[in-house]
């Protein structure tokens, strides 16, 4: 538990120009086991080229004692650590002494950086709640910054000017800074949620971009760019824009095949797949290609944007419309289309403009489509690098969703097993991750049938249309699984194969928003034959159960037959996203709908006619 | 014959590495039966060790190594760690397609790298590289050299891993004839072909055409089923602190030596402890108070600093800053019991459920724990000290079931740690549901806990938000998901108890008209499913052997009566056993239902794999049966 977070953040002048100075002071009680791991420290740093350095670290912790005294124990010198992590980055580690459950440790330090746009941003928000968090900058009002305030509760903002002297060039000057104060009070702490976007898209905060510099001379420097000038500098880079158009070695075979196909289409869609067959991602997300196409073309492998320029440059050597667009994968956060700043983006992709519609394209995914938005970035905006056809681009699909459907003959027979067929085929979204299943790790695959079900085997398992871009993944299962028994009775549950078996909202609270991405839809129909002298139960209701806006529907009809039942139950979600404040009623419909899909289909043997 | 075989084989893999010649290294050169369980095969594979002296080594790696498939792409993961003592040097790695042709070549300074450790000061530096596959299969090559600069631990000859074949590998290591070294192979019979001249002994052990080993699930960490070869020295030195490993004793020896002046308690302090027991005469009772005394003031925190991870931080250090590592909480512990007159030893250990206890006739450095043992008249005490709420003398299967090296005033004397004990873990569980006409229903529940379940309870569960408890009930134990619930702790400062009380909205695990079909219980007594291998090689770790009970009443309606109960089971197989009982009290209208899983031991022995599989499955099955309750 937080008690205070405090930043400090000041200007200040020396011999080598200006710094920021930022003052930090963080007081925790400890008021669990767990939290005891809270009491070692770590604070890193980037001291590449003594870029910023970390002073003035003092530390406390204070105990009470038996007659409610309060005891000090003060973090010593030689107990702190300082270590170079890697080539720019350092860390200053302690542990403070004496914590135990219901100490309150303090610490304080002073960082200093060189970097004169580099105005921290303040999270107010963390993983733990927090009493006061508050955060005072003071800035030469010749540094004039954008401000962006990102919270939900009420923040107490205060502003003053004050008039400062420091030296400069030999002289003094006197100049007016702006004094500016940020207080957020009891802030609940954040954990990991299903289904929530990118920490960054819901932590409260306050966040600056350097905008202008107001020289005494009168002169204003425009530090922050325009898009269009944004535009320009990428496409002038050594690193991007100068990478479109590079002689790429041994295409000539998909030069001539690309050759003799008749449209766009066809031509993108062989250049796609020959890109994401030939390169391999590295794992490295960079929005520049720094060892440059060529390098990675003849290693075959590179960064995600390394990848996706290839692509784009054998496109526009096929005469396509294809452009380079700059976005932030899911993971990354949205973006703010205000400032035009490299550092939000993480990905290149290409988008092509054809007649029959825009496609996005990622080469370095090897499963995705060419006629689907990659799911990273699916609902995000992307910013389209180009002199001409530049802009912002929405990356929406209404059509494509995340679908599994099932059909299903089974019997149950005299020694009470379930056996039968099932077909799944998965559409849209849901084919992605299965295709990587299957390729890489092919002997789990089993898992997506059987992890649900006690005692479900797969006796064979056919998958076709892996290779087919456009096609669905239709999975053939042969299984067996044994019906649960009590006395006269055997039941078995009806909800198989679609991959709707966990209920993932059961938390009482959530914070963020619940973020799938892509609309979903699950269906199983199937029929299942009862062995000779058994009948049934009553059956679970038909049923149409709809949320209150109406955007997720459960339907399920059963229709029986003297030895066999028919039935359907459709799921459909048709929202890719709600807001945290709709959760109360998501969590009460997910409760209901999981309970009607766990019903089970109940039997039992005819009584006799005597 | 044998010894000819060996040599055949020696000559073979001492062939110089043909990297030129890419046809050597196509694909289609790996004979048949090496693809069978594959993911992926050594090609060949030499390791050079040469020991200079006592206190310093060089080993040399080359390594050809085909991937076949995405499943064995973990290969392709070129990651060392490097420390003081052993400071990876120079490192290549090559990439070759199907055929056997270069596609790529990366040099060391290419290799990402980055400080490693948890503790405050980092314990060395990993260098890794992920080589992007073109497509499989592929072969990469890896050479490597690393300095040692403390010879303590000699590097291991790991044969093979899981799901990989060996074409052809070597490991030669050479030492001054003055030293000497010792080696074990295990899982597989070798014996080194031995050659010296006046200054060096040289040992060769040479293996070719392997079969792939599958592997196997739940098996022993660290791979330690698979062939491999031990070696040790004699005598080593780490930072200038030599020492002697060619015994137990000795070994104890250097270890005792590097803690001497640890324990430099003030007065003061020892005068506070004698102080708390003063009084008490009994023994057991005094470390009891002492050891409540350290979980509640102290706390684990990892600080290494070369020398440092073998030698303890001073009491008086710990004392000030109320924090050490293992060997600094254990050392500070024994300090304060010396100081009220109980005489203690610290025990090395290797730690882990998993983990393979060391062979008692090869000394080697094979532990990465500390803990106390404090000698008794009959069963000694053990003390883990580095967790704030085990229980008083129980080490759970961290550290139990093993070999242990006590560290005494004459050596080391390797000793056994206890045996788990099921009853030592347990779990009891009194349920009383009050059900209504509705299938909605409320429950409380008395859970007793003690070992394992009592840490899992006290640190992930009790201190935990709602929301965290509620995931906890819910996946973990299997509950189903209740419209509100409570749970509390008994007061009560060592309590082993937690009660928890809830309401649901659905009580049956579903209905059919008016029949309802409750649970044999509300949660999962056994909620795990064992890897359905069919057959076995290695044994398989639970995590502890376990005492767990269930007894459930479930009060009906005034409305219903029972129309079926599950039948009674009574099933075991060697390592446990599982018995189920059902009543129905008609004057009550109440179905008392009552369960007992035991296991014995935690390690399944592949000859009882089978049937383990078996009574694991039988207890997942006995919950799907219902009792079906009617309306009269």
């Amino acid at each position: 538990y937080k008690l205070i977070d405090y930043g400090d953040v000041s200007y200040d002048y020396d011999a080598a120009g200006f710094k920021i100075v930022e003052q930090f002071r963080v007081r925790i009680k400890i008021l669990k086991d767990k939290g005891l791991d809270e009491a070692n420290i770590k604070l890193r740093y980037y001291n590449h080229d003594q870029l910023e350095t970390i002073t003035k670290l003092s530390a406390v912790t204070y105990n009470l004692d038996d007659a409610g005294n309060v005891v000090t124990s003060k973090v010593e010198k030689s107990s702190i650590f300082n270590k170079s992590l890697d080539k720019t980055n350092s860390e200053v580690a302690f542990s403070f002494p004496d914590v135990k459950v219901g100490s309150v440790i303090e610490y304080k330090y002073t960082e200093t950086n060189r970097d004169i746009a580099d105005l921290p941003d303040w999270y107010f928000q963390g993983e733990f709640p927090v009493r006061v968090s508050e955060y005072r900058i003071e800035i030469p009002s010749i540094f004039r910054f954008y401000t962006q305030m990102l919270v939900n509760q009420k923040l107490e903002t205060k502003q003053e000017s004050v008039n400062e002297t420091i030296p400069l060039d030999g002289g003094l000057a006197n100049f007016v800074a702006n004094e500016r104060t940020f207080i957020l009070r009891d802030i609940p702490g954040v954990h990991d949620e299903p289904y929530s976007g990118a920490e960054k898209d819901y932590l409260q905060r306050v966040e600056f971009q350097l905008n202008q510099i107001a020289y005494s001379s009168g002169d204003v420097e425009n530090v922050m760019s325009t898009w269009p000038k944004f535009t320009k500098d990428l496409l002038e880079s050594d690193d991007y824009g100068k990478q479109f158009r590079k002689r790429l070695t041994n295409t000539s075979d998909l030069e001539d095949s690309v050759k003799h196909m008749k449209t766009d289409y066809e031509k993108m869609d062989a250049i796609y797949g020959f890109v994401q067959k030939n390169m391999n991602w590295n794992g490295d997300e960079n929005i520049f290609s720094h060892d440059g196409i060529k390098t990675a073309w003849d290693k075959k492998s590179g960064s995600n944007t390394d990848i996706n320029l290839i692509l784009l440059d054998l496109l526009r050597d096929a005469d396509i419309p294809a452009y380079p667009i700059l976005v932030s994968t899911r993971d990354n956060g949205q973006v703010n289309t205000l400032y035009p700043l490299l550092g939000q983006f993480n990905n290149t992709m290409v988008f092509v403009n054809l007649p029959e519609g825009p496609y996005i394209l990622d080469a370095s995914d090897k499963y995705n489509p060419v006629n689907l938005i990659p799911y990273d970035v699916l609902n995000e905006k992307a910013f389209v690098v180009d002199k001409d056809h530049g802009g912002w681009i929405q990356l929406g699909d209404s059509y494509h969703k995340f679908q599994n459907t099932v059909s299903l003959f089974a019997e149950i027979t005299k020694d009470g097993v379930m056996k039968g067929d099932a077909e799944i085929t998965s559409y849209g979204y849901s084919k992605n991750p299965r295709l990587k299943e299957w390729t890489e790790d092919k002997s789990d695959f089993d898992d997506y049938f059987t992890k649900s079900y006690t005692g479900l085997k797969v006796d064979s398992l056919e998958v076709d249309n892996a290779t087919t871009d456009t096609l669905p993944l239709v999975q053939k299962v042969k299984f067996r699984m044994p019906v649960n028994t009590s006395g006269d009775y055997e039941y078995f549950p009806v909800n198989l194969f679609q991959g709707l078996e966990k209920n993932p909202f059961i938390a009482d609270q959530r914070y963020t928003d619940i973020d799938f991405g892509y609309d979903q839809s699950y269906s199983i129909n199937g029929k299942i034959y009862l062995p000779d002298g058994y009948t049934f139960e009553t059956l679970p209701r038909n049923i149409k159960m709809i949320i209150a806006d109406t955007s997720i529907v459960l339907t399920r009809l059963m229709q029986k037959d003297d030895n066999s039942l028919d039935f359907m139950i459709t799921v459909n979600f048709l929202k890719p996203s709600y807001s945290a404040s709709k959760y109360p009623s998501v969590k009460e419909f997910y409760k209901k709908l999981f309970d009607a899909l766990s019903e089970q289909v109940v039997i039992h043997k005819k009584k006799s006619i005597s | 014959m044998k010894f000819l075989m060996t040599l055949l084989i020696g000559m073979v893999a001492g062939l110089p590495a043909t990297l030129g010649q890419t046809s050597t290294l196509n694909v289609s050169n790996i004979p048949q039966e090496l693809l069978k369980n594959a993911h992926s095969v050594i090609r060949e594979e030499t390791y050079q060790f040469n020991v200079n002296d006592i206190g310093e080594a060089m080993m040399e790696v080359h390594q050809v190594i085909t991937v076949l498939d995405a499943e064995g792409k973990s290969r392709l993961d070129f990651v060392k760690f490097s420390s003081d003592f052993q400071k990876l040097w120079d490192a290549d790695i090559r990439v070759f397609d199907a055929r056997g042709s270069l596609v790529n070549r990366y040099k060391m300074k290419e290799l990402g790298s980055e400080s490693i450790g948890e503790g405050l000061v980092p314990d060395g530096k990993m260098y890794y590289f992920r080589v992007t596959a073109p497509s499989y299969p592929m072969t990469v090559e890896y050479d490597y050299v690393v300095k040692y600069k403390g010879t303590l631990s000699y590097p291991i000859y790991g044969i093979q891993g899981p799901d990989q074949s060996v074409q052809q590998s070597s490991f030669t290591a050479s030492v001054p004839l003055s030293l000497g070294i010792r080696y074990k192979s295990k899982n597989i019979h070798l014996n080194p072909e031995v050659s010296s001249d006046n200054s060096k002994k040289t040992y060769k052990w040479s293996v070719q055409n392997i079969k792939a080993i599958p592997e196997e699930e739940g098996a022993a960490d660290e791979n330690a089923d698979y062939p491999m070869v031990l070696l040790a020295p004699n005598k080593f030195s780490m930072d200038g602190y030599e020492g002697d490993l060619s015994s137990w004793k000795t070994f104890g020896n250097w270890y005792e030596s590097l803690s001497s002046g640890a324990h430099d308690l003030s007065e003061e302090t020892k005068a506070t402890l004698q102080k708390m027991v003063a009084g008490i005469s009994d023994k057991k009772l005094k470390v009891r108070i002492l050891y409540h005394y350290l979980q509640k003031n102290f706390r684990y925190v990892n600080i290494n600093l070369g020398i440092g991870g073998y030698k303890p931080l001073n009491a008086s250090y710990v004392e000030d800053k109320k924090y050490g590592d293992c060997k600094a909480l254990s050392n500070y512990m024994q300090a304060c019991l010396a100081a009220i007159g109980i005489p203690s030893y610290q025990a090395l250990v290797n730690a882990g459920y998993n983990s393979q206890p060391v062979d008692s006739d090869f000394p080697i450095n094979g532990f990465d724990h500390v803990i106390l043992c404090v000698p008794m008249k009959k069963d000694s005490i053990w003390l883990e000290c580095t967790s704030n709420i085990t229980a008083f003398d129980q080490l759970g299967s961290f550290t139990e079931n093993r070999y242990a090296l006590l560290i005494t005033p004459s050596g080391g004397v390797l000793v056994h740690t206890p045996k788990s004990r099921a009853t030592e873990n347990s779990f009891s569980s009194l349920t009383t549901v009050d059900l209504s006409d509705d299938g909605s229903g409320s429950y409380k529940s008395a859970i007793h806990i003690s070992g394992e379940y009592r840490e899992l309870m006290i640190h992930y569960v009790l201190g935990e938000d709602k929301d965290a408890q509620k995931k906890f009930l819910v996946r973990y134990l299997g509950y189903k998901q209740p419209d509100d619930f409570l749970i509390t702790q008994p007061s009560g400062d060592d309590s082993n108890s937690i009660t928890l009380t809830a309401s649901q909205e659905r009580v049956p695990e579903f209905m059919a008209g008016s029949k309802m079909f409750l649970n044999p219980r509300l949660y999962k007594i056994w909620n795990d499913n064992l890897p359905r291998d069919t057959s076995r090689s290695m044994p398989y770790y639970l995590d502890c052997p376990f005492d767990k009970t269930d007894t459930t009443l479930y009060r009906l309606p005034a409305n219903y009566t029972v129309e079926t109960l599950p039948e009674d089971r009574d099933d075991s197989f060697p390592l446990g056993s599982y018995h189920t009982h059902y009543v129905y009290d008609e004057k009550s209208n109440t179905v008392t239902t009552y369960a007992q899983l035991e296991i014995y031991a935690h390690v399944i022995q592949p000859k009882y794999y089978a049937a383990a599989l078996k009574f694991f499955s039988d207890v997942v099955d006995e919950y799907t049966e219902k009792i079906v309750v009617a309306q009269k």
